[in-house]
């Protein structure tokens, strides 16, 4: 990773989806400068729906006059991200690219909240669960409800991720919920799909960001703050959670961990930061245990005793994760991996953990039928 | 008033969808005997192609559920509604409206049965999808 272009994730009225995807390429070349483009990966999942484009990648390219560069958007689910940077490293290790650039960029308050609704209902089964009348919130929601059931799990445990969640984001300039909550204001929230409240879901957000992956050669003439991308992995699941054995377990990111610690060649306890997915903090419970980072049902114990805070020894999501930097959906994993690169070439000022060497980063799509797991490490 | 293409139901599909949803139809794998929901043409389990329908009876227990408060459009009409994750007496499990109750009445392990309803109607095309939803068992 050689460089790196973001906005402020929010409600972006006065920009169009192209508009997002132009500004965070041009944040890039101010740090990186006019450099070599060999691909484009544009990861957007609404692109079709929010702004009634399809081939954005290709519109996108010609926008910032990468003239007969080809560009391909990657649509898996809120994913994309993490997958379109997987599959940019994967086009680096063949051989073929030396530079490849992935915009993430998603517009989400193009319309009323009941189409966006629809529009996320997407990335559940549409034979099986959609039809129904299930949202992606309702599908995490019955997952809440079974886990707080079989684990006893006090409700101000989800209630205190969510109270984290949003002190961190307080120090990111590019978190859309700049402030910190109470639990009292956390139980007042209103209900979306019980038992989940407000304060349990990411928002609805706009934004774009931009990553620069390159061979080490190349890096190494373009830019003076390199990361290393130890390993990149993705797994998939049973798409519908009626047909998992368990809908406790999520086995793609399991799996994609599994991989990435193999391939990375380091240990969990080698890890000093964690990017997790907790597009709800259900979500981010199940993707702690799932990662291996705590045991079935006793995430609850950890989170209340501050063991993931940002001050502590394995602080999640020091930029406010999904919760509080808000959930771009296509560009969230971008995010995530920009963010991470920000904090292990000591950019990420007010939100800075300090001398991070290895950061694991998880991106999941709709209820855990994809994931993408990237390791990150400092070049010495 | 302009027709949102992309929400608007088809009818083949509603009419191609119809049996499993009418007669809640489910599936077996002839070689391991895994029964399942989703249709497929490979047998998650074992990976045989040799697949028939089973039918799963009408009765089975609620494993979680959830009350949607902030519904899709499509769905604003009934919200707010209860949906469950039900467990059937075969094993498999099936997701579905749970009616004839409020939300306060349902727990996990309530015992429900099938009650054939209307699931959605089209603004638009006027397309009604049949099917399943559940309700508390009536002894």
């Amino acid at each position: 990773m050689a460089g790196y272009g973001l906005i402020r994730v929010g409600e972006h009225w006065n920009k169009s989806l192209r508009h997002l995807g132009a500004e965070v390429y041009l944040d890039l070349v101010s740090r990186v400068g006019e450099v070599k483009i060999n691909k484009v990966y544009v990861s957007s999942l609404f692109a079709a729906e929010s702004s009634h484009q399809y081939l954005f990648a290709p519109l996108l390219a010609d926008h910032l006059g990468l003239e007969h560069v080809p560009a391909t958007r990657v649509e898996a689910g809120d994913a994309s991200g993490g997958i379109a940077v997987h599959e940019a490293f994967l086009s680096i290790k063949s051989g073929m690219f030396d530079s490849v650039l992935v915009i993430g960029a998603e517009k989400m308050t193009e319309h009323v909240a009941s189409i966006s609704t629809e529009s996320r209902a997407k990335l559940l089964d549409s034979k099986y669960e959609s039809p129904h009348g299930l949202t992606l919130a309702g599908t995490y929601a019955l997952m809440m409800r079974e886990y707080m059931d079989k684990y006893s799990v006090p409700r101000e445990a989800f209630g205190m991720f969510s109270v984290e969640m949003h002190k961190n984001a307080v120090n990111n300039p590019y978190a859309q919920l700049r402030f910190p909550i109470t639990l009292e204001k956390y139980f007042e929230s209103p209900t979306t799909a019980d038992p989940l409240k407000l304060y349990d879901c990411a928002p609805i957000s706009d934004g774009a960001a931009a990553l620069l992956l390159t061979s080490l050669d190349y890096g190494k003439e373009i830019s003076d703050s390199l990361v290393e991308i130890k390993a990149s992995s993705a797994a998939t699941d049973n798409f519908s959670i009626i047909d998992r054995d368990s809908i406790l377990e999520l086995k793609s990111t399991s799996k994609a961990l599994e991989e990435a610690l193999s391939e990375a060649k380091v240990k969990r306890r080698n890890i000093d930061v964690l990017e997790i997915h907790d597009s709800f903090t259900i979500a981010a419970f199940l993707s702690l245990e799932s990662l291996g980072f705590s045991q079935k049902g006793k995430t609850h114990e950890l989170v209340l005793n501050n063991y993931f805070s940002k001050d502590s020894d394995l602080p999640v999501n020091p930029g406010g994760g999904l919760k509080a930097r808000g959930h771009p959906m296509g560009a969230t994993g971008v995010y995530q991996l920009v963010e991470s690169y920000m904090q292990l070439t000591g950019e990420a000022g007010h939100f800075q953990v300090p001398d991070p060497k290895n950061i694991l980063v998880q991106n999941m799509g709709g209820t855990g039928s994809i994931t993408a797991v990237h390791i990150l490490s400092r070049i010495e | 008033m302009r027709k949102r293409w992309l929400l608007v139901a088809s009818a083949p599909q509603v009419w191609r969808e119809s049996k499993q949803r009418y007669k809640l139809i489910g599936f077996e794998c002839e070689n391991c005997k895994r029964p399942f929901f989703v249709e497929r043409v490979i047998c998650p389990n074992c990976k045989s192609r040799k697949i028939r329908e089973i039918r799963l009876g009408a009765e089975g227990t609620v494993e979680s559920f959830t009350v949607i408060f902030n519904p899709p459009k499509k769905f604003e009409y009934h919200s707010p509604y209860i949906i469950g994750l039900i467990k059937l007496k075969k094993g498999v499990k099936v997701i579905g409206q749970i009616v004839d109750c409020l939300p306060q009445e349902v727990k996990v392990g309530l015992e429900v049965e099938v009650s054939f309803r209307i699931v959605s109607k089209d603004e638009d095309t006027g397309l009604i999808m049949y099917g399943y939803k559940f309700r508390p068992k009536i002894y």
